[in-house]
């Protein structure tokens, strides 16, 4: 478990103080996959730097397990990091060593025998689906491999915490999703608590149990993760659910324009099929940003409809009588 | 001068010259190597912060490389006559090589150090090691390439001071040079000696390089 209290992080620079934490409380059960979720520059990366004290607090305690870390002498503070692994957007691998010495890395300065590292080694990157590629260098890797080399590597000294900084970030969608299923199959198989920081909402999605958003050094929101993006609180929360969308077309003449939101409906239902079938109308979609989660769908559609009253009416009550909450819009869609 | 004794003395003078360059870089190194890691750790952001330590060492490695080779020389002749009893010949040469050279080397070394990704040091940090245990297993491991590379440079720049050691009383082709060719006017001989040097530069960079480019496991 790791519990933040009262963390703040105030970095000195030529041009003076920058806040980059600021009071934060946070609290990651043991065996939950946690999202930490912001903008650029929200402060996600100090935040899990402070975690493992790469990032030394100004104020506040952080404790693993009930000990408090800012109170560890250097080399217990190192025998403490042994317990969180930690993975990279960049990996971060030694490119002199190939991906088997690198997974023994952590075992070698730990005083672990040569021989009994190398099988636990290579039982580790046969987990990450490497076993084909032990002896090749980093430079021989694709990201996505060099990922999994680093997962090994964070594995390596048993840790029961793994932080993940922005991991998927320099990865494409295809690697990103294997990478992010391989975190979840290390958190259910070896019971290993993921944090999980990342600028991307899918993420958080595909994987996370809980979830926290960070914007400019606070915490604004926290909780799970369904709750949070069911009912954002703040406008950071809903600009990461629903991103803005550009301009809607123009041509909307005899037209009405019908801002839909959707918030909880199953996503199976096709709601706007029904709705043309029950009200006999058209509807022109304009523009969507839906999110299915747990099995729910969120988000808002711009919806064009036929200038007639009669239609307008049928729909308004269709559309509530399947709780869809709806506002008429005017033409630039705002 | 008769060919026989033309040959076995320019024979001489390589291995001279060969002798006093490779001892002095391999001491240098002995003692850059660590100066130059501490250079770099007690930078600030370092693995081992300490300004101080970093500006005294610092500011002493700027001083030695300051001062030009040849009176650098002949300033320690009497710290050199107290290491090796001598102040002439190949032997005598190796002490200012070593003096001159060390703090050249020491700052080639750090900066091949701040070529490694800082990010691989922070990720060494995150897995619990010791600064000791960045310095032998992170820090000159991921910087061998680039070190070996700038030993083929500290070797060929030795080379040239120990040729102008030859002025001084030191040995190999640098002294032939100045007695035969300087002296007594022998421009062939002069020719002769700067040509081996000439070949003798090339085989170490060729060398260097290539034994360089081969251990760099970046290269696919």
């Amino acid at each position: 478990m790791i519990r933040f209290e009262s963390v703040s992080k105030v970095f000195k620079t030529s041009a003076g103080e920058v806040t980059a934490l600021s009071d934060i409380n946070l609290t990651i059960e043991d065996g939950c996959i946690y999202g930490i979720i912001g903008l650029s520059g929200a402060g996600k990366s100090t935040l899990v730097r402070c975690m493992n004290l790469l990032e030394r607090p100004t104020e506040g305690s952080v404790y693993l397990d009930d000990v408090n870390l800012m109170s560890l002498k250097p080399k217990e503070l190192r025998l403490a990091r042994r317990k969180m692994g930690m993975i990279f957007q960049q990996f971060n691998l030694l490119e002199q060593r190939d991906a088997l010495s690198n997974v023994c890395y952590p075992l070698e300065i730990a005083g672990v025998d040569k021989k009994k590292a190398r099988e636990k080694a290579k039982s580790l990157l046969e987990l990450v689906g490497l076993e084909d590629r032990l002896h090749n260098y980093p430079a021989q890797l694709s990201g996505g491999q060099k990922q999994r080399v680093a997962i090994a590597r964070a594995l390596a000294s048993d840790p029961k915490i793994l932080l993940c900084d922005e991991a998927t970030s320099a990865l494409d969608p295809n690697t990103t999703s294997a990478i992010l299923d391989l975190l979840k199959k290390i958190n259910k198989e070896l019971g290993v608590t993921v944090v999980v920081i990342t600028h991307e909402m899918r993420v958080v999605e595909q994987i996370c149990d809980q979830v926290a958003v960070i914007d400019r050094g606070c915490l604004v929101e926290s909780g799970p993760v369904r709750d949070v993006f069911m009912k954002p609180k703040s406008t950071v929360t809903r600009n990461l659910v629903f991103p803005r969308q550009g301009k809607s077309p123009s041509n909307i003449e005899n037209q009405r324009l019908m801002r839909l939101t959707f918030d909880g409906q199953s996503s199976e239902e096709p709601v706007i099929a029904n709705l043309i079938l029950a009200c006999e109308t058209t509807v022109n979609i304009l523009g969507a940003s839906t999110e299915n989660i747990g099995g729910k769908a969120y988000g808002q559609m711009l919806i064009a409809l036929p200038s007639d009253e009669f239609v307008l009416a049928r729909v308004k009550g269709y559309l509530s009588e399947v709780g869809v909450s709806y506002e008429e819009v005017s033409g630039d869609g705002n | 001068m008769e060919i026989n004794q033309l040959l076995s003395l320019l024979g001489k003078g390589i291995l001279e010259t060969l002798y006093m360059t490779v001892v002095s870089t391999a001491i240098a190194y002995v003692l850059g190597i660590p100066i130059g890691v501490l250079l770099y750790v007690t930078d600030e952001g370092g693995v081992l912060q300490n300004k101080a330590v970093n500006q005294v060492v610092g500011f002493v490695v700027n001083i030695v490389r300051s001062i030009p080779f040849l009176i650098l020389l002949v300033a320690i002749l009497p710290f050199t006559r107290i290491v090796v009893g001598t102040t002439i010949g190949s032997t005598a040469t190796i002490v200012p090589l070593v003096v001159a050279a060390s703090p050249f080397v020491a700052r080639m070394v750090e900066s091949s150090l701040k070529e490694i990704d800082l990010g691989i040091i922070e990720a060494a940090h995150a897995m619990g090691s010791s600064p000791w245990q960045i310095i032998t297993k992170v820090l000159l491991p991921e910087a061998k390439p680039s070190l070996l590379v700038g030993s083929t440079i500290a070797i060929t720049t030795i080379l040239g001071y120990s040729a102008m050691a030859g002025f001084v009383g030191g040995g190999g082709l640098g002294a032939i040079a100045t007695n035969y060719g300087y002296y007594r006017y022998q421009t062939d001989i002069m020719l002769i000696t700067v040509l081996l040097l000439v070949v003798i530069v090339q085989i170490f960079q060729v060398v260097g390089m290539r034994f360089a480019g081969g251990t760099d496991k970046r290269k696919r």
